[in-house]
């Protein structure tokens, strides 16, 4: 069996197409151009590479929720005081950030007035 | 979905059914739900201890649990949609009625050699169905039901199929009976034969029952997608209004009960007669005869299908 053949059918194995849809291009694919098998060797890896991403994101997300959860269990106030921290920690930087964008605006009007009297000057 | 407060957070009306299941992995499945479990007792807990404030912040970790549960699932769909979309146009491309019709036969009869009596009845109830199949604009739709119903791994729970794809599944069944029909015309077939061929298909009647399990099952959510359309209520609406429900419900339609609904082939006494038993033998949930099903495909008038089809299932 040539290479790309076997890897699609490992592929269509494991894919989340409907079983009629497996069934036919497994039995047409000895049939199939080089180019309608390359098609669909990538269209079937990208399908896997998304899928593989959906689950290491599902896993990230029921990791966070299940700290979330002992930490409830355990000591709830421990939990939000230290999301409090946080939460003002975010704000704090935001404000910071603000401040910082007015402070370079100003900079900025006041440089151009600078310039604006020094070309006046000239 | 989203909660309005905390307290419909409680077990009662957000129990982890709301997490539908087969649109991602099993395993990943069951640890949401493990973690759902956990945040919703702690929610329970806390509700006898009447605290509000907490009460609020655990709904909304309950909360962002199901949206972020819903945003893989989302995104779990988008894939596996356009995945089957590009498969279909290979599919399209490459595969011919034969190819398609000994996929069909395999499902049907498995991977054995076929009898010359099976193998005649396949060549014109599948051999029509696969024709129909690659010449459908819904075959992803048909192919997606197909695999619901009949396989041990579905691809999509019979309780997550949508309402487009039943509709659409049902369109596919009316053109396959048209061109069935027009085939044994064509061929000379009567109803006796045909009701022979139809015997042969053993498969099918594992794929009748799964088809009467999964309709009720969905029934609740086909109901409210219905609403989205109000053509669809008005189709749905008139099929009841136009029958006696009490009669349907027992089973006892007489044929001048269906004549209304089948207005193109009343005037066929003996068809109204089969058309009655059919619709009342599902309505009790009994094995319809072959050869009443081989009467009616044969003479059922084509504009009548869809409305006999909806009173059946």
């Amino acid at each position: 069996m040539p290479t790309i053949d076997f890897a699609i059918t490992g592929l269509l194995e494991k894919s989340s197409l409907p079983a009629f849809y497996k069934s036919i291009l497994m039995k047409v694919l000895p049939s199939m151009s080089q180019i309608q098998k390359e098609d669909l060797f990538v269209t079937l890896t990208k399908e896997s590479d998304r899928r593989k991403e959906i689950e290491e994101r599902g896993e990230e997300i029921c990791r966070y929720y299940d700290m979330v959860a002992t930490r409830l269990e355990k000591d709830p106030d421990e939990l939000f005081d230290s999301m409090n921290y946080s939460e003002k920690k975010e704000k704090g930087k935001e404000t910071k950030a603000v401040s910082k964008g007015k402070l370079s605006s100003i900079k900025g009007k006041l440089d151009l007035e600078t310039l604006k009297k020094q070309v006046g000057g000239k | 979905m989203s909660f309005e407060t905390p307290e419909q957070l409680g077990t009662g009306s957000a129990d982890s059914s709301l997490l539908s299941g087969s649109l991602i992995p099993k395993w990943l499945h069951e640890k949401f739900t493990g973690v759902w479990g956990r945040l919703t007792r702690a929610f329970d807990k806390f509700k006898n201890q009447k605290d509000a404030g907490i009460l609020k912040r655990v709904g909304a970790f309950i909360s962002g649990l199901f949206e972020d549960y819903k945003d893989l699932t989302q995104e779990s769909i988008k894939t596996r949609e356009e995945t089957t979309k590009k498969a279909d146009e290979i599919v399209a491309q490459c595969a011919s009625p034969e190819d398609v019709k000994k996929v069909m036969e395999t499902q049907v009869f498995g991977a054995r050699e076929l009898t010359p009596e099976e193998k005649d009845a396949s060549d014109t109830l599948l051999g029509v169905a696969s024709e129909t199949w690659l010449s459908s604009p819904d075959r992803i739709a048909v192919a997606t039901v197909g695999d619901s119903l009949v396989s041990d791994k579905p691809c999509v729970d019979p309780k997550d199929l949508t309402l487009d794809q039943k509709l659409a599944t049902m369109k596919f069944s009316i053109g396959y009976v048209k061109a069935l029909q027009k085939h044994c015309k064509d061929k000379g077939i009567s109803a006796e034969v045909l009701a022979k061929k139809l015997e042969k298909l053993e498969g099918l009647n594992r794929f009748k029952s799964k088809i009467q399990a999964a309709m009720s099952v969905s029934m609740a959510s086909a109901v409210s997608s219905v609403f989205d359309d109000p053509l669809k209520i008005a189709k749905l609406s008139r099929l009841s209004s136009q029958l006696p429900i009490d009669k349907l419900q027992k089973g006892t339609l007489d044929k001048s009960d269906i004549a209304p609904l089948l207005p193109h082939t009343s005037s066929n006494s003996e068809l109204m007669k089969t058309a009655a038993r059919v619709v009342n033998g599902a309505a009790k949930g009994e094995k319809v005869p072959t050869i009443d099903m081989a009467r009616l495909i044969l003479g059922i008038h084509e504009r009548d299908f869809e409305n006999l089809i909806q009173m059946v299932s």
